[in-house]
């Protein structure tokens, strides 16, 4: 049994759901990362 | 003052709003851009809560409620999954690539990229029709679900809350456009994050919090706190994917992507989605919980307005009962406009190459969302038998359809026209046949019809013409 007297295989939904704001958060940090390298490889260029 | 009372001023009040925004979106409406896509110019937040309230429509709330009725805490993963591939893995794997593709290709419409991107015109008709038939079917659903809210929380006749919402949204988005749409439901989504939430709390505080809930499920059958438990893992998984994997195709989803402001904002958007799409777990929490406070229902889909009449004071339930109008009238005024742009943009303006002035498109998109509002209205006075069957599976021909190819157009440059064109007809064939047969084994016409779907996409695209340079330079250089 998991917190709450649920059963692991339900309490998993929970945790699906908080491990989607992770994912969603990582992502969104990763992306603006690389569009800023991108962003400065294009700014190299130009000079 | 009476419960009734109440009622009727928190709905006249969120009327208010709604057309007043409609109002206001239409001085923002000069062209057809501004009219279907509000000049591709929405910001993350409107823009994801927007999303949130056109997936989680009125069906959702109440025949999520009474799944979790029915099956217990193992329907918490259809929320769990709704946010996980619904929200956030669309978001991220669609968002994107289709902002930028879409501009580059100057399309408004899902059949239009998807004709623009294969130079394929008869995906273009093709796409058209079944839009138009199966959303307005699909609509007059959503419609049913708002009159019956009305006939047992209000005690108001069932055809009068038809008349009511379905009149509210015909003229709001025949005025305002997308602009409206999406304003409006910004203002939904709250109403809705607001409702569900005052109802789950006030649910848990007459049970006794979270363990006293799994404690007294357990007591009335043990197969209604675990996984699958009573439902099962094929009916549990299937319905899990037709409602979370689905939306990749729907149109009336898919189209947000179009319209935000640029691909920048989608990082925030793709956050916000994703906390606010949180709230697709509450209806199935509220149903269970209305199992251990009303276990004698005769009907699964009584549970939530049963409960809500339960634990929530007369205002309480009055801004309950608006947030499931909100989340019907929502849906409805997107799938509203996307048949609209469909007749007009795809089949009219550039299936039948008419050359005509903005103004007129303008005033052909809004009287083609007023009829098609209006043919869902009349329809759903008193839906034939045919027509209720066709309701409970027009997400998946639609989703059959135009799935594989809005996702290979998008990520597998050897995709070509009749890849797509005979992937989209037999998927969306597939769906249907299996649902009129009577789903054999048990399982929905979406799963076969996205496996036939998939397979075809792959194999004739590999035995036809690759797609000329042109094409693929066009999509996959910066």
């Amino acid at each position: 049994m998991g917190p709450f007297k649920t059963p692991w295989s339900t309490f998993f939904a929970w945790v699906v759901t908080a491990v989607s704001i992770i994912i969603a958060i990582t992502w969104a940090f990763i992306d603006l990362q690389l569009s800023k390298r991108k962003a400065n490889k294009r700014e190299n260029k130009r000079e | 003052m009476s419960e009734i009372k109440i009622y009727w001023i928190v709905i006249i009040f969120y009327m208010f709003i709604v057309i007043g925004i409609g109002l206001i979106a239409s001085r923002r409406t000069r062209g057809i851009s501004d009219f279907y896509l509000g000049g591709r110019n929405i910001g993350p937040f409107v823009t994801a809560l927007s999303f949130i309230a056109a997936y989680f429509s009125s069906v959702v709330i109440i025949g999520g409620g009474g799944f979790g009725y029915k099956f217990g805490m193992s329907t918490l993963w259809v929320g769990a999954i709704n946010v996980l591939l619904g929200c956030t893995l669309c978001w991220i794997f669609l968002g994107k690539r289709l902002r930028k593709y879409t501009q580059k290709f100057g399309t408004m419409t899902i059949p239009g990229f998807i004709s623009e991107r294969f130079k394929a015109p008869e995906t273009r008709f093709f796409l058209a029709i079944v839009i138009f038939i199966f959303m307005i079917i699909y609509n007059v659903s959503v419609l049913k679900g708002m009159g019956h809210i009305f006939e047992v929380l209000m005690k108001i006749p069932y055809i009068y809350g038809i008349l009511i919402s379905g009149t509210i949204i015909i003229l709001y988005v025949t005025i305002g456009g997308y602009v409206a749409v999406v304003w409006t439901s910004f203002i939904q989504a709250l109403i809705m994050i607001v409702g569900l939430f005052l109802l789950t709390s006030k649910s848990l505080i007459a049970v006794g919090g979270l363990t006293a809930v799994n404690e007294r499920l357990a007591a009335i059958d043990p197969g209604l706190l675990s996984t699958p438990g009573v439902w099962g893992y094929a009916g549990l998984i299937s319905y899990c994917l037709i409602v979370s994997f689905g939306v990749w195709g729907m149109p009336q989803l898919v189209i947000r992507f179009y319209s935000i402001r640029n691909t920048a904002v989608l990082r925030i958007g793709t956050i916000v989605v994703t906390i606010g799409g949180c709230l697709a777990l509450l209806p199935y929490l509220n149903g269970a919980i209305s199992r251990i406070l009303s276990p004698n229902l005769t009907n699964p889909d009584l549970a939530i307005p049963t409960l809500t009449k339960l634990v929530l004071s007369p205002l309480g339930a009055a801004i309950f009962l608006a947030a499931v109008i909100a989340a019907g009238m929502s849906t409805f005024s997107a799938v509203l406009i996307i048949v609209s742009s469909a007749i007009v943009r795809d089949f009219w303006q550039k299936g039948l190459k008419k050359q005509t002035s903005e103004k007129k498109l303008l005033r052909a998109g809004r009287v083609v969302s007023a009829v098609a509002g209006i043919i869902s209205l009349l329809i759903a006075f008193k839906p034939p038998g045919l027509v209720l069957v066709l309701t409970a599976f027009s997400w998946a021909i639609i989703a059959s359809a135009t799935l594989w190819p809005i996702l290979f157009a998008i990520y597998w440059r050897r995709t070509t026209r009749w890849g797509v064109t005979i992937s989209m007809f037999a998927g969306s064939s597939v769906a249907l046949i299996w649902m009129v047969i009577g789903k054999p084994f048990g399982i929905h016409g979406f799963i076969p019809g996205i496996i036939v779907g998939l397979i075809l996409i792959i194999v004739v695209s590999l035995l036809t013409k690759p797609p000329s340079k042109e094409i693929t330079r066009k999509i996959w250089e910066d």
